[in-house]
């Protein structure tokens, strides 16, 4: 399970880079959607617990 | 007159978006339920409406009201003026003000939906990159 992740947002491009626990893994352009690819990006990585999942579902409506 | 451009942005999250409105600058954000009118330059009322709205004189000598008008599906719609849009850029000194705002949008919701999952979260700024860093 990820321990921690790291988001680096470029406030230029609006280019969001992802580390998870010191592995870059993805890379995403966060313009056209920040909420749900900030949100994309917690939901995937901090936590595969079921119940953050719900959390999660909750704060995307 | 200035004419308004209207630009959707995708966030729903209206205190991420009122947090990276008060992080460049503009602490004082009219909230309302229905929404009201904007204001041209010299004080005249515009067709526009928004429920976000930042007035006039909290944005520049020759500005016009800055809006956020909330639709139907819960995202916003920017209304900024054509001459504030390249106002806005200068003002700043980044390339596009809409970009960086919702970049800045898109941070605090991060932040929030890590808090909220009880994670620790620390943020930092880095020249213009934000850092945020979420632990369990």
């Amino acid at each position: 399970m990820t321990q921690q992740i790291k988001i680096e947002i470029d406030l230029d491009t609006g280019e969001a880079k992802l580390e998870a626990d010191g592995y870059a893994d993805q890379s995403c352009a966060i313009d056209m959607g920040p909420l749900n690819k900030a949100l994309g990006i917690v939901k995937k990585h901090v936590s595969k617990k079921g119940k953050d999942q719900n959390v999660l579902r909750q704060q995307r409506t | 007159m200035s004419a308004y451009v209207e630009t959707e942005i995708q966030f729903k999250d209206v205190e991420a978006l009122v947090a990276a409105l008060s992080d460049m600058g503009y602490k004082t954000v009219e909230r309302h339920a229905e929404p009201v009118n904007l204001y041209g330059y010299r004080g005249d009322v515009r067709d526009q409406k928004a429920n976000l709205v930042i007035r006039k004189k909290y944005v520049g000598n020759a500005s016009n009201d800055i809006g956020f008008l909330k639709n139907a599906d819960g995202t916003y719609t920017a209304l900024i003026s054509e001459y504030d849009g390249g106002f806005l850029k200068s003002k700043h000194k980044c390339p596009d003000f809409l970009s960086e705002l919702k970049a800045r949008a898109g941070a605090h919701a991060a932040v929030y939906a890590a808090q909220r999952m009880g994670r620790k979260v620390q943020t930092k700024i880095e020249g213009r990159k934000i850092i945020i860093t979420v632990s369990r």
